[in-house]
């Protein structure tokens, strides 16, 4: 029978048991999983076979450049498109029609209504995820408290700044308390200060159990803030894991070294490629098979006095250019 | 019906009905009402009565040739009998602007008198006075005859109610078509023009709300909470609501200001026997709110029970249609090729009305009373216009319930494409591709 299930999961039976075992619990970890999505517009195809998995508790970032497919991937899983193919599961069950209830979309093309009062919009937004009219209020009150809007209950949305419409925004997504929340370019029009706020509340749902997915061009707010990424260029999944296990692959064995003396001895030293050098600093390339320890060996062998060796693992911005390509247009975007 | 498209429906009647300008076109228009009415009674009042001479055909003349009843003359009416038939008066070139010629009942008719009609022929319209003078000259001769052969006496006499029915004809170049009586036919121009105003006014409501959503980019945070279909249909169903509330409160408003004039119009003749109307000199305004009177007495209401269903019928068939216009639009200036086709046969219906007030059972009539799309106005006015049978009627509702059923599929299909798409106005080859999708 297990051998059976093996087979069916594409896992060989030869596997450990160990690793046997956690197949029958493969789901607990994600909250939510794609397997082998597809969809079509016309005829062009806005997302092609992507499998992902999005682990429970954590921020994913999905990344990709203008038009890969991120808005037609997230608009599958908030039901308001349909996959052509394939399965989306939620938290442990293929998704199901209530479970829009269960998620809070804050789209990248947003806005509110012009001249509604921000706690009618709230509440109405709230309502709408299934909220009653009595709970959608203390929340309403109890979240713009929160953000320090209080005072702007009874005014309209062309009364509010846009910092403040980013904010009631991110209220009506937040504030029934989603076990998965989806946010396009959360931060996109907010000062420092407010963009710290709207951290926070992430970090906060997040540590009290919240599943987040989170699309942005912002490569130092995806590195600042995520446990796991997935890259899709044109309509496909390129890369999708921890976020240091991804680093970590595509590393090229680079080494930052600080250093008190003369640097030029490096240069003497067999097989390593000087890429950048300083008064107390060298960035080197050793060949591949070479780890830190061949390359401390032969600096204590010179008479410098070393501060640190480090591996360099590249910035998120240099993986994404490498893997979509510096030709594409879409590079000058993610700066 | 989901809790959701409850909250739907909730938000977007509220939206509109506590809106100023709402507030201000239902309050007014009952005031412009009686505005307008006041104006008309003034104006009926102060016309001069026109010079006609009526002929009465020798072989139609009846009892009306005899000495005893013949017709006085008025200061403006000068009666004739002339020795020429109906047929040869209709097709007589030279009949002069100011004659007209009535065929008063036969005399098989008045002996046993309970409904007699009158044929009032011209060229132009005649005035409500005029067609009020020869029916009270007619209806006191009749008195009079009868009174004469059975022997009735004048008290018994003005006890017994009749009922002279006129009925004028247009005469053109030989043909003749219907006149246009005051009431029945303008019930039916009214409740045909009032619902191709209403949906041709909150049709353009629903569609700048639609786009006021897209433009917003309010509608990806509702649709990802709820079905865009469920989000069209509430949209829809909200401002039927709001109309039928604004007609309401407009039916109700008009029905008081009906029962508040008509006693002050009607001052001198309140409480007598049509008998004793007809001996009296009325003004003309007094005289037509007379005739009002009668005829609504004799209107058949029943008609407006099924007015709400065409309304609500025409409203989700244009209602939804504006709405996938306004689904594949960026702002209201896109909106004006794309909302062509739909008003076009909103345009066409009421052409089409006013034809069918002349002519209710022509054959465009009965044909259109079955279309969706011209239905909605084109059978009320049928109804109020003539008798329709109970099948039609039926036959009617049920083509517009599946015109409806079918719009609001097709509407369903442009605007959950229409309404994710952002930055360009869609052709109508796209909208077809989205139609297939």
């Amino acid at each position: 029978m297990m051998d059976d299930f093996c087979k069916k999961n594409g896992t060989l039976p030869t596997y450990l048991s160990i690793e046997k075992h956690l197949i029958f619990f493969p789901m607990a970890d994600n909250f939510l999983e794609l397997k082998h999505v597809t969809k079509r517009y016309d005829q062009h195809i806005a997302v092609n076979d992507v499998s992902m998995t999005v682990p429970r508790g954590k921020i994913y970032g999905l990344l990709g450049p203008n038009g890969a497919g991120k808005t037609s991937t997230i608009r599958m899983i908030t039901q308001i498109t349909y996959p052509d193919s394939g399965e989306i599961i939620f938290d442990g069950h293929p998704l199901k029609p209530e479970d829009v209830n269960r998620i809070g979309y804050m789209p990248e093309e947003r806005g509110l209504y012009k001249k509604m009062k921000v706690k009618d919009q709230i509440e109405y937004l709230l309502t709408l995820k299934g909220l009653s009219q009595k709970e959608a209020k203390v929340k309403r009150a109890e979240w713009l408290e929160k953000l320090g809007l209080g005072d702007w209950t009874e005014r309209k949305t062309t009364d509010l700044s846009k910092g403040m419409q980013q904010k009631v925004q991110f209220i009506s997504t937040v504030a029934h308390e989603p076990p998965l929340l989806i946010l396009d370019e959360p931060f996109s029009g907010l000062d420092p200060v407010n963009a710290q706020v709207i951290e926070d509340e992430l970090m906060r749902m997040k540590n009290a159990g919240a599943t987040i997915i989170f699309s942005t061009h912002r490569m130092e707010q995806v590195e600042e803030l995520c446990d796991s990424i997935g890259l899709i260029n044109r309509g496909r999944l390129i890369l999708g894991d921890d976020i240091n296990t991804v680093r970590k692959r595509f590393q090229h064995n680079v080494y930052l070294i600080d250093f008190i003396g003369d640097g030029s001895v490096i240069k003497g030293i067999d097989n390593v490629e000087i890429l950048e050098m300083s008064d107390r600093s060298a960035k080197v390339k050793l060949p591949d098979g070479q780890g830190v320890k061949s390359i401390m060996q032969k600096l204590l062998n010179t008479p410098l006095e070393l501060l640190k060796v480090e591996l360099h693992l590249p910035r998120l911005h240099e993986i994404f250019i490498e893997l979509v390509g510096k030709d594409a247009p879409v590079a000058a975007q993610m700066k | 019906m989901s809790n959701k498209l409850w909250i739907i429906i909730r938000r977007e009647f509220l939206n509109i009905v506590t809106k100023k300008t709402f507030l201000i076109a239902t309050f007014l228009l009952p005031i412009a009402f009686v505005g307008f009415m006041a104006l008309e009674i003034a104006a009926i009042s102060t016309v001069e009565k026109e010079d006609l001479t009526v002929l009465i055909p020798q072989e139609d003349a009846s009892i009306f040739a005899q000495e005893a009843y013949q017709f006085t003359n008025t200061t403006n009416l000068k009666f004739e009998v002339v020795d020429l038939t109906i047929d040869e008066l209709k097709h007589r070139q030279d009949t002069a602007e100011n004659e007209i010629f009535i065929k008063p009942p036969a005399e098989s008719q008045i002996s046993d008198y309970a409904i007699g009609k009158v044929y009032v022929y011209s060229k132009k319209t005649v005035s409500e006075s005029t067609k009020s003078t020869i029916r009270k000259q007619i209806d006191k001769r009749i008195r009079a005859y009868r009174m004469n052969a059975e022997g009735l006496s004048e008290d018994k006499l003005k006890a017994i109610e009749f009922d002279l029915d006129l009925e004028t004809k247009k005469v053109k170049k030989g043909e003749e078509t219907q006149g246009i009586e005051i009431l029945s036919k303008g019930i039916g121009i009214v409740m045909g023009f009032a619902i191709y105003m209403l949906l041709a006014i909150y049709g353009s409501i629903l569609m700048q709300s639609v786009i006021e959503e897209k433009t917003n980019r309010i509608v990806e945070i509702i649709v990802s909470s709820v079905k865009p279909f469920e989000l069209l249909l509430g949209k829809i169903m909200a401002l039927v609501g709001v109309a039928m509330t604004q007609l309401l409160i407009w039916s109700v408003a008009i029905f008081f200001i009906y029962l508040a004039a008509m006693p002050f119009l009607l001052d001198s003749v309140q409480g007598m026997a049509p008998a004793q109307v007809a001996e009296m000199d009325l003004t003309s305004a007094q005289d037509m709110a007379y005739q009002i009177q009668l005829e609504v007495g004799l209107f058949d209401w029943s008609i407006l029970w099924f007015l709400p269903l065409f309304f609500i019928g025409g409203f989700f068939i244009y209602g939804s249609l504006y709405a996938a216009v306004g689904s594949a639009v960026d702002n209201v200036q896109d909106a004006q090729q794309l909302v062509f086709p739909v008003m076009i046969p909103l345009i066409l219906s009421i052409l089409i009305g006013m034809n069918v007030i002349q002519n209710p059972n022509s054959t465009l009539a009965i044909v259109c009373s079955y279309i969706p799309f011209f239905s909605p106005m084109i059978m009320p006015v049928r109804m109020a216009a003539t008798d329709v049978a109970w099948w039609e009627i039926i036959l009617s509702l049920l083509s517009l319930g599946a015109g409806f059923l079918g719009c609001v599929w097709v509407a369903a299909k442009v605007y959950r494409t229409g309404i994710l798409m952002y930055g360009k106005k869609a052709s109508f080859k796209e909208l077809w591709k989205w139609i297939r999708a």
